[in-house]
């Protein structure tokens, strides 16, 4: 199972930490992941910039910016759950 | 500076400020001249010859059609005119169908209205009048009964000018004149798409909206039968100038507990269906920006608009966003949570829209052959119920909506005024979400009562070409643009002329007394401390629940297929 | 195809020696008229037999002519149309009457071969025989401008046209005058509108003229629905290049480039005479582009009309042409400003039309020695109802009633007596005895509240009842009315309904005061003219045969005898036997006496289906007034 994590904390949701959570669940149902990934919310991860938002996949931080949300699951979550 | 112009009405100067006919100049002079067929959103049809006023020379004009010079004279009111407005009334009544407590628009009716101020004490001709209200029953939406047709066209110039359908127009010459659909054809095989503006600009009871209160109360009576119902976010701030209560003001709280005591198991909020479209078409949006397929994305709120679509323009069919409208998508989640209980579920929604009705009864949106919604009741049909009730308005305590889904966001409210949907779905898509944000959404374009509003909003390193339509007969026009190859990323279009606040299953207001609604949505919006569909905490929780899964079946629709 | 002027003026002179080498001219009456008595069959037979001669004929005037070539032709409607089929022979001048095919042989016989004239074919009155055409009465108070080729040239030939002179005075206009000198020449003639509206013409061409907007339209009025009226069709019919002229000419003046020609649906003989001029006019190459090389274009389209008397008002004939529902609009705007399509539009009616070369070719002076000081010209009147000489005539404005009636009409039929004549049609009031010298013209008539509309005139004696024709009129104007406001719709509808209860004997105390008030109401609030002119037939007959009206009403009786459900059906007592057979006759039990009494009829319970009279061998039963 591939561990995704999106922060919640204060910053990042002002950054769109939401836009991101939704566009995620979103890509999980149109690829049917329910049993490969598991999507959730977390705390502060320490890596508030102001205009990302943290992401941890599989304990592996990365700040994204929310449009790119779409673009990151492809090339970060999808070939894991080959 | 420029000279002012000045008339003379009954002796008394009158300025001219750039009105197009004297009988927009008189209403300043505080004379309010009766008319059937003037409305100030058509053209001039000049048909009723009510306004008729004397000019110096014994000459008469219609004050409707006549543009007012600097320096005229004109009469409004002696013998004569009033004889020949007495005359013309009468004329009218004699061939009308004068059954009035019989009918719906009683005590809403142009006719009754002007028959009393004339003091008509008598109608010296026999009655040739014939209703039927039952001549076609084709359509969900509206009813017509040429009974109570005075001819005066304002639904063929609705149907024809502003929303570009042209389902009805006049048939045969004179006396026998009378609206009819091309060829006399059923009006639900017509162009019509059931938007009911028709039914809202009719003077008398000849258009109404179709009454559905009786199945309603049926339900209601059922014993084994669980009842919910949905509001609308334009409803709120429209049914409460009918009690009494001031024009525009958000009256949720009243009509959920009437509606409690009306006899409904649960109340609910088609705010938060509002909040599931704004994120499904959100995504939507999103996924065509990223493949730049299938632009411009349309907005599929309005069953009106999706039916012109399909009707005359199924070639923009791939165009369609595939979300469900906020009434579906919410009734998808009630009747999907139905399942799971023995009883049998009865849901109602309460829309100011008379398309509604159709689209409730489309196949597209039954569960095993029964449709989500069971019945759509509008506005006025809801003030009906509560008066048939006994029940005082204005005196209910206010109460607040049933949980499970008892919590919605402000921009899932703003979903009932043109631009709304926009602005619902740019807070959703903007990464930044502070404060600001929601301020330069707000004048980015999205606001204001124009027909087509234009404009352009950032995203990330694009900047995405938006626009905003009401009134279908704006619809053609911006679709035009897009087949001659204009790029927009997103059009919201609704056929109400204002959007939802004006639809045709509203109580009938003026077009200056629309603002107050428009105003009452946005204040709702503003005291909601939820702002963005996403931030909705039932939002999540529904999409790790029922949604899981499901988003498909529950959420989207596929117009396409049907267009082939 | 004429790419000059030069070329025009040689091919006119072509065309003038080749009419000229026509020894003799044979002109069959191919107006509908006549038509339908027969002139068509007439025309082929006497083909026929002149080939069959070996006489060369021409059917149209040639460019390498014969030396010794008749001409055959089918021209326009000579007016005389109860005298029809009509025959006229050039180049004496003679006129023969009631021609059947069965005349023919002794026509080329006779008259063709021979030159001699057949005296029974002849118009006879008081024993004398009228040889040529412009002997006959008839003729001879008429002033013959606009109809001045009608019945002389043939219908269906440009060239012949061209020959007797056609199209100068277009070419004065396109090459010799400015906008503004054409305009001022028809302004200077006070050409009135011959439609009814007797707007001048010169101003509503000025006013197009200044107009910025373009493409500018010139549009004809040929829906002449008015029942009785035929000026229109024969001009259409019998001479359409004069009319097409005057358009062109206007097209010339005010810049326009475009012309629409709306003829009604019922009128297919005119349509197909048009079609056939402007297809003639356009291989000539002037109409089209570019015309003659001076760089005017003019394109002629025909609209057909489709039954709608509406459709001859103004606006509601532009929408009509649009594709869209025959309504008339509100104006402000006007037609010369926001037209067809919503451009400056010249809306003039046929006869309007056909004046125009005339005035150009002759100058404003010559027109104003004809006719009245306020109308100048002339009119063409269709003459119809009890007089002896029913057809078509032009007189000079200011002729009075009774030279029409009584001179060229030949006076009332049979000896009856004249009671009045309907002037305008259903737009229109009527006249009396005491209006027999008033003069004809546009205003005068207005002093006495009648109107000169598009020139039908229908001529009544004593056996007509007044309120019947208010009554036919009214239902006319019921019929036609296109619905849109109230006044009209409702209102016609509620004053036939009154007139029908008043012929039918079921006439109320205040139906004449309410007939009154609902013109009042109509004639002043209605939109368009159709409305606002409707009551004049009623209102008219009020004025001037009140009695009538109380008659009908109050005595149930009909002065004239005329209407149906108010015959006074009676028994003489002086035949009556007694017998009964009447009254068992009688369907509904009006009849009752006493055996070998006098019987007698209760006339509130008859139904006048005149078995009683059948019935009686003494012949007791009568019908009186």
């Amino acid at each position: 199972m591939v561990d995704l994590k999106v922060c919640i904390g204060t910053s990042c949701h002002v950054s769109g930490a939401h836009n991101v959570i939704m566009t995620f669940q979103h890509m999980m149902e149109k690829y049917q992941l329910y049993d490969k990934v598991e999507l959730g919310g977390t705390f502060c991860m320490g890596v508030c910039s102001g205009t990302t938002v943290a992401v941890s996949v599989n304990d592996t931080i990365y700040a994204i910016a929310p449009e790119s949300a779409r673009t990151f699951f492809k090339e970060h979550v999808l070939p894991l759950c080959q | 500076m420029a000279e002012k112009q000045y008339m003379t009405v009954d002796g008394i100067p009158v300025e001219i400020e750039g009105e197009k006919n004297i009988l927009e100049v008189l209403r300043k002079a505080g004379i309010q001249l009766p008319t059937f067929c003037y409305h100030s959103d058509l053209s001039i049809y000049g048909a009723c010859r009510m306004c008729m006023v004397e000019n110096e020379w014994g000459g008469l004009d219609a004050a409707c059609s006549t543009p007012p010079k600097p320096g005229m004279k004109i009469t409004t009111n002696n013998a004569r005119l009033r004889r020949y407005r007495k005359n013309i009334l009468e004329l009218i009544l004699a061939n009308h169908c004068r059954d009035c407590t019989a009918c719906e628009n009683n005590q809403n009716c142009k006719l009754q209205d002007l028959a009393m101020k004339f003091n008509i004490t008598d109608v010296r001709f026999p009655n040739t009048a014939v209703s039927n209200k039952n001549e076609d029953l084709s359509s969900l939406c509206i009813s017509r009964d040429a009974g109570k047709c005075i001819l005066c066209g304002d639904c063929v110039r609705m149907c024809n000018e502003i929303q570009n359908v042209g389902a009805i127009d006049f048939a045969f010459r004179g006396s026998k004149m009378k609206i009819s659909t091309a060829f006399n054809m059923p009006i639900a095989q017509s162009p019509c798409v059931g938007c009911g503006q028709c039914a809202a600009v009719c003077p008398t009871g000849a258009i109404v909206v179709k009454n559905n209160i009786d199945p309603v109360w049926k339900a209601i009576e059922e014993p084994g039968v669980k009842t919910t119902v949905q509001i609308a976010p334009a409803v709120r701030v429209a049914i409460g100038k009918e009690f009494g209560i001031k024009n525009g003001e958000n009256t949720m709280g009243k009509i959920v507990a009437a509606l409690r005591r009306i006899g409904f198991d649960e109340v609910y909020d088609t705010s938060l269906g509002a909040d599931l479209t704004v994120i499904e078409e959100s995504e939507e949006l999103l996924e065509r920006l990223e493949d730049n397929e299938d632009l411009p994305l349309f907005t599929t709120c309005c069953p009106a608009w999706i039916q012109y679509c399909e009707k005359k323009h199924p070639e923009m069919l791939k165009n369609l966003s595939t979300s469900r409208s906020p009434m579906q998508m919410f009734a998808s989640i009630i009747k999907d949570q139905a399942t799971k209980s023995s009883r049998k579920s009865f849901h109602v929604a309460v829309m100011p829209c008379t398309a509604k009705k159709f689209e409730a009864a489309r196949d597209e949106f039954k569960t095993d052959g029964m449709p989500n919604v069971d019945a759509v009741i509008t506005t006025q049909e809801l003030i009906r119920m509560i008066k048939e009730s006994g029940i005082v308005f204005a005196d209910l305590e206010p109460e607040s909506i049933d949980m499970p889904f008892g919590t919605v966001s402000g921009a899932g409210i703003i979903f009932g005024v043109t631009g709304g949907v926009t602005e619902a779905v740019l807070r959703r898509v903007a990464s930044n979400k502070n404060r600001s944000t929601l301020l330069s959404i707000a004048t980015s374009g999205t606001r204001g009562m124009d027909g087509i509003k234009e404009f352009d909003v950032p995203y990330g390193d694009k900047t995405l070409h938006i626009g905003v339509v009401s009134g279908l007969g704006n619809a053609e026009t911006i679709i035009g643009e897009v087949k001659a190859g204009k790029h927009f990323d997103l059009i919201e279009f609704m056929a109400c002329p204002g959007g939802c606040v004006n639809g045709g299953g509203q109580p009938f207001i003026h077009r200056e007394d629309l603002d107050a609604r428009v105003d009452g949505l946005y204040k709702a919006d503003r005291m909601h401390s939820i702002r963005r569909s996403e931030e909705n905490p039932l939002i999540d929780h529904l999409y790790s629940d029922i949604i899981k899964g499901n988003v498909h079946r529950l959420l989207h629709v596929d117009y396409l297929k049907k267009g082939e | 195809m004429l790419k000059t002027r030069e070329e025009l003026d040689a091919f006119r002179a072509q065309a003038a020696a080749a009419y000229k080498r026509q020894t003799q001219k044979i002109i069959i009456c191919g107006g509908t008229g006549c038509v339908a008595g027969g002139s068509l069959k007439v025309f082929d037979r006497l083909k026929e037999l002149i080939e069959a001669e070996g006489i060369a004929v021409e059917l149209d005037i040639q460019k390498e002519p014969h030396e010794n070539a008749i001409g055959l032709k089918q021209s326009g409607c000579h007016g005389f149309c109860e005298m029809g089929p009509l025959l006229r022979i050039d180049p004496q001048g003679w006129l023969y009457t009631k021609v059947k095919v069965e005349d023919c042989e002794e026509i080329v016989e006779k008259t063709i071969k021979n030159g001699e004239f057949i005296d029974r074919l002849g118009y006879s009155k008081d024993g004398t025989v009228h040889k040529k055409q412009s002997d006959i009465p008839f003729y001879h108070k008429q002033t013959r401008i606009v109809l001045e080729h009608c019945g002389r040239i043939d219908a269906n030939s440009i060239n012949e046209y061209i020959a007797i002179g056609g199209f100068t005075a277009f070419e004065k206009a396109l090459f010799d005058m400015t906008g503004d000198e054409i305009v001022d020449q028809i302004s200077k003639s006070k050409l009135r509108g011959r439609g009814g509206g007797g707007f001048p013409a010169g101003r509503k061409w000025t006013q197009v003229r200044a107009q910025k907007a373009t493409p500018k339209y010139i549009v004809c009025n040929g829906d002449e629905g008015d029942p009785g009226a035929f000026m229109d069709r024969s001009v259409m019919e019998g001479d359409p290049n004069r009319m097409i002229e005057g358009m062109m000419i206007a097209g010339v003046a005010c810049g326009a480039t475009e012309g629409y020609i709306y003829v009604r649906a019922e009128y297919p003989l005119a349509v197909q005479r048009l079609r056939n001029a402007i297809a003639q006019g356009e291989a000539l190459g002037l109409l089209g582009d570019n015309i003659l090389g001076s760089g005017f274009s003019f394109h002629l389209h025909i609209n057909r009309g489709a039954g709608a008397f509406v459709c001859g008002e103004g606006s509601a004939l532009t929408s009509s042409i649009e594709g869209k529902r025959g309504f008339p609009r509100v104006k402000p705007p006007r037609t010369v400003e926001q037209g067809l399509f919503g451009k400056p539009t010249v809306l003039n009616n046929v006869e309007t039309f056909a004046n125009v070369s005339s005035i150009i070719n002759n100058g404003a002076d010559w027109y104003l020695g004809y006719g009245t000081e306020k109308s100048p010209g002339t009119k063409a009147f269709a003459l119809t109802g009890n007089i002896n000489n029913t057809g078509l005539i032009e007189v000079p404005m200011g002729t009075t009633l009774r030279e029409i009636i009584f001179d060229i009409g030949g006076g009332m039929r049979d000896g009856a007596d004249f009671k009045a004549v309907q002037i305008g049609g259903p737009s229109g009031a009527c006249l009396t005895k005491e209006h027999l010298d008033l003069p004809l013209d546009f205003d005068t008539l207005k002093t006495v509240g009648a109107m000169i509309g598009s020139g039908g005139l229908v001529v009544m004696d004593s056996n007509t009842c007044m309120v019947e024709v208010a009554r036919f009129f009214m239902n006319f104007t019921q019929n036609e009315s296109c619905g849109k406001c109230v006044p009209c719709r409702e209102g016609t509808k509620r004053m036939l309904e009154i007139l029908e209860r008043i012929v039918a004997g079921k006439g109320e105390d205040g139906d004449i005061e309410l007939l009154e008030e609902l013109a009042d109401t109509i004639s002043n609030t209605a939109l368009c003219g159709l409305g606002k002119s409707a009551p004049n037939p009623v209102i008219s007959t009020i004025k001037n045969f009140r009695d009538e009206y109380e008659a009908h009403i109050y005595d149930k009786r009909c002065p004239a005898g005329a209407c149906q459900k108010l015959k006074r059906i009676y028994i003489d007592p002086e035949l009556c036997k007694g017998c009964s057979k009447c009254a068992r006759q009688c369907p509904v039990n009006a009849i009752s006496g006493k055996i070998k009494e006098p019987f007698s009829i209760d006339l509130s319970v008859c139904i006048r289906c005149g078995s009683c009279i059948e019935a009686c061998a003494f012949h007791a039963v009568k019908e009186g007034k």
